[in-house]
């Protein structure tokens, strides 16, 4: 704790008129001028200015100041800016407090005009807590991390495969690990994909290279900077930027991806048939199986729930690939940055519309995997009770997206994933009749007003309307109650009904969010550290977020996601290095009686015990605080927010309320 | 809860500060709300910026966490006169320091209990919202000011009953 006496600095700002209007800026300026320890008070228009913050410098220097109070907005938005401000003249950064004279007094009682005089009153209390923190406040330093240059990918989806060939092309070191038998996300089951109308797994062309490539042209696996762990989950994730350790679990293939050479006879060999997860009750798939015939690794995969080992795909194996004892397996690595591109779910619309329980009711992905010519059906569009032709086909929107009862967001893609298909068939089979039930069209994206204009062009029916209720015909056809804004009513016979289900949050995102200590929104998706500035950071430094996995986004706006995530995790792995600061909590080892209270609350793991006394690591520390609360000894504090620093915050609010003396 | 911490607070500067005497709006409750920087707090400047009102008595300690919040804070303001106390933090599941806001509930719980045995039941409460949930903010702050309006002031202010 430095020894110099407190000289504080009060700088209240009027934020224009957004402060002056409701609180009498000067006022409490003069008012700060009489407490104590106070060098200088006054007010300025806008603090935060470039002019603002030279007044601030100024001050310092011709008052000697060695403490600085801004009373002005929320330090959410301005703190880190206050901090440089008078680190540049030379102070500690720590030796600064802000109070929030704004959302939390002119902004929030701006409508209660007539108390706009204890509003003033609430602002000086505020200052006053401040100016007395303000006195107990310590200069407090910074450590080094180092940064090695590796990271960790979880999703390879579109996302996660721009992230680590970014990456990789610049010299990092990269684990991608997915999930699923075959990389490439939801983009790779798609067929042809807007706005290039497109195939989904064609990946930008690399450093050097003039043209871009398809995913099955195994650049991924080839690249020497890339390990690609497949069938692989991040079970246990521990540390902080720099040195996080992740275990990798690793489901047996039962395939020796090296050496097969994809004949397939093992495919053919295998006599267990089961509905293909992947085309929604549209195709089969063998036990043993490629998930699509692009995917990648280009080997058939395992799948051991259905498997019964029987052993005839190991007979007819020419290679010897096939190896039914393989076992799990679990590696350990060492990262130092983490990209989290783990994408979306399609909403399952359980009780709605019908589907699940009418084989001809389908949702928007299902139709694409049929429309794929590599899909299930080769392309071809079908009933699937009778393997028709559908000459009326009925598509609902926001099926599960802004609804108050199912998701409340908008999925942001499906306006557009429906003007795709309709605009498709249209032109393929021309003669069928396409109603579109809409609540409104939303096309956000570069060029997407085309996709629109061509289906009008095309004859597609738009109705604005609700449907109300879907009936099942002798023939497995489809009767729509449709009521119109307009009100009027009427029904709409189709033979095919598609849903154009929200887009949801992974399955296990929670999980992962838990494991990695990663924060999600109120709609399950993670959530960005600044949706405007810092929009692919977490609240944990090192990890970033690219791709569907933090909103609805479609392959374009998953791509510039990927290449800002791997931007912004390049940056300390360039760099090699990190300063953390050190406000965080510290043992006072005579006072420590190893009773380890802090060691068992502490949810980081940053303490440990060592010769009888508690230790903290100071880059594991998050500064929570929880701990202190914990010990009995009061030996371990938390910096920046000691005890006696909150209690002197606490007595200085609560200063003018008269209490009996003791 | 530490009785040997309470004592060793630093001393209360009212002797010194005659001034802010002068200011005191005595006839005014005061309520003070510790809230956590990543939810609570943001909870409270949603409010603000969007414009939605509540209590003035309502005044704001920023906390890391809400299990940065010693029995001992809460306390210290009661001591000081305050009339009521909240203790605010991340929604469940959520807590951006994973278990902290659960610690607070455990000790604001058993301290809650606490105070009602000194006669100062009802004078803390414990709530825990996300940052997105201005409305809840301002429920909380109203529904707890009307509480603390129904107790009268606390005991231990000059002019309490
Ligand atoms: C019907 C439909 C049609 C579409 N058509 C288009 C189109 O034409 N054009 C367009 O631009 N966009 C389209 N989209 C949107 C497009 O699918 C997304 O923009 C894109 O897939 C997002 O890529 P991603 O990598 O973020 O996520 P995903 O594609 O979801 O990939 C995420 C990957 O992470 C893996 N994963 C998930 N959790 C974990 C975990 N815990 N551990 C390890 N791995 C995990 C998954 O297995 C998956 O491989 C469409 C979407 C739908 C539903
Ligand atoms: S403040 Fe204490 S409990 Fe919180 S992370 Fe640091 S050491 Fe762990
Ligand atoms: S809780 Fe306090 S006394 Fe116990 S081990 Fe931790 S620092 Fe030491």
């Amino acid at each position: 704790m430095s020894s110099e006496k407190p000289r504080i600095g009060v700088f209240v700002c009027k934020c224009g008129t957004n402060i002056a209007k409701v609180v009498d800026v000067p006022a409490v300026a003069e008012y700060a001028k009489t407490l104590p320890n106070v060098a200088y008070a006054g007010w300025q228009l806008f603090t935060c200015s470039e002019e603002g913050q030279n007044i601030i410098k100024d001050h310092i220097a011709k008052h000697k100041l060695n403490r600085v109070i801004v009373a002005s907005c929320s330090p959410k938005l301005h703190e880190p800016t206050f901090r440089r401000t008078i680190a540049e003249a030379g102070l500690n950064p720590f030796f600064f407090e802000m109070v929030n004279i704004r959302e939390q007094v002119s902004w929030c009682h701006m409508k209660q005009k007539d108390e706009y005089a204890h509003a003033t009153q609430k602002a000086k209390d505020l200052v006053r807590a401040a100016v007395y923190r303000a006195a107990l406040l310590e200069p407090i330093g910074s450590t080094t991390q180092k940064v090695p240059p590796v990271c960790l990918v979880i999703g390879a989806g579109i996302a996660g495969i721009q992230a680590a060939t970014m990456l990789a092309d610049n010299g990092f070191d990269v684990h991608l690990v997915e999930r699923s038998p075959a990389l490439g996300g939801k983009a790779a089951q798609l067929g042809l994909v807007f706005m290039t109308d497109s195939c989904g797994v064609c990946v930008p062309p690399r450093y050097g290279e003039m043209a871009r490539k398809c995913l099955s042209k195994r650049v991924i696996l080839h690249d020497p900077k890339i390990q690609v762990h497949t069938q692989t989950e991040v079970t246990q994730f521990e540390g902080y930027i720099g040195n996080f350790q992740a275990t990798l679990k690793t489901h047996p293939r039962g395939v020796d991806v090296d050496t097969c050479t994809l004949c397939g006879k093992c495919v053919e060999a295998c006599p267990v048939e089961v509905p293909n997860e992947l085309d929604y009750g549209l195709g089969t798939r063998k036990a043993i199986y490629l998930p699509f015939p692009q995917a990648v690794p280009r080997a058939p995969v395992i799948d051991f729930d259905t498997c019964t080992r029987c052993g005839k795909c190991v007979d007819v194996c020419p290679v010897k690939a096939v190896h039914l004892d393989e076992k799990p397996k679990e590696t350990e690595i060492t990262v130092g940055t983490v990209i989290v591109a783990t994408g979306f779910d399609v909403f399952k619309p359980e009780g709605m519309y019908g589907w699940g329980e009418y084989p001809n009711v389908l949702t928007q992905f299902a139709l694409a995997r049929m429309m794929d010519p590599l899909g299930p059906l080769e392309g071809q569009l079908q009933r699937p009770s009778d393997k028709q032709l559908p000459k009326r086909i009925g598509m609902i929107q926001c099926v599960g997206s802004r609804d108050p009862e199912t998701n409340p967001h908008c999925s942001r893609i499906c306006c557009q994933v429906a003007m795709k298909h309709a605009w498709f068939i249209k032109e393929h089979w021309p003669d069928t009749e396409i109603h579109v039930f809409y609540k409104d069209i939303r096309l956000q994206g570069k060029d997407y007003e085309r996709y629109y204009l061509e289906c009008q062009k095309l004859g597609v029916h738009f109705h604005r309307a609700e449907v109300t209720d879907v009936k099942q015909g002798a023939n497995k056809s489809l009767t729509l109650a449709v009521e119109h804004h307009s009100g009027r009513k009427e029904t709409v016979p189709v033979d095919l009904l598609v849903l154009s289900a929200a887009v949801v949050p992974s399955e296990g995102a929670q999980e992962l969010a838990h494991t990695l200590n990663m924060e999600v929104d109120l709609t399950g998706f993670f959530r960005e550290y600044h949706l405007k500035l810092a929009p692919v950071d977490t609240t944990s430094d090192g990890i970033y977020l690219a791709g569907a996995c933090s909103s609805p986004r479609d392959i374009a706006e998953s791509s510039f996601m990927a290449a800002a995530a791997a931007s912004h995790a390049a940056i300390p792995m360039s760099k090699g290095e990190v300063q953390v600061d050190l406000a965080k909590s510290i043992v006072d080892e005579s006072l420590c009686i190893g009773c380890a209270n802090c060691f068992v609350v502490c949810p980081y793991s940053a303490i440990k015990m060592e010769g009888g006394v508690a230790k903290v690591i100071e880059v594991a520390c998050k500064g929570c605080g929880i701990c202190a609360v914990e010990c009995p000894a009061e030996a371990i504090q938390l910096r920046h927010f000691r005890d006696k620093q909150i209690l002197a915050q606490i007595s200085g609010m609560l200063a003018n309320v008269e209490v009996p003396e003791k | 809860m530490n009785p040997s911490k309470a004592s060793s607070t630093p001393k209360r500067k009212r002797k010194s500060k005659p001034k802010a005497k002068a200011a005191s709006t005595p006839d005014k409750l005061r309520i003070v709300s510790f809230c956590c920087h990543y939810c609570s707090y943001g909870a409270a400047d949603l409010a603000g910026s969007s414009k939605m009102p509540y209590p003035l008595n309502v005044e704001i300690i920023r906390v890391p966490c809400s299990g940065r919040v010693d029995p001992l804070h809460v306390l210290h303001a009661l001591e000081n006169g305050a009339d009521g106390v909240m203790v605010t933090g991340c929604l469940k599941d959520q807590c951006h320091f994973v278990t902290g806001n659960l610690h607070a509930e455990k000790r604001m719980m058993k301290l809650q209990k606490w105070l009602e045995t000194i006669g100062l039941g009802g004078r803390l409460e414990f709530q825990l919202m996300s940052a997105g949930m201005a409305k809840r903010w301002v429920e909380t702050t109203k529904s707890f000011y009307d509480r603390i309006k129904e107790l009268g002031p606390n005991p231990l202010r000059k002019g309490g009953k």
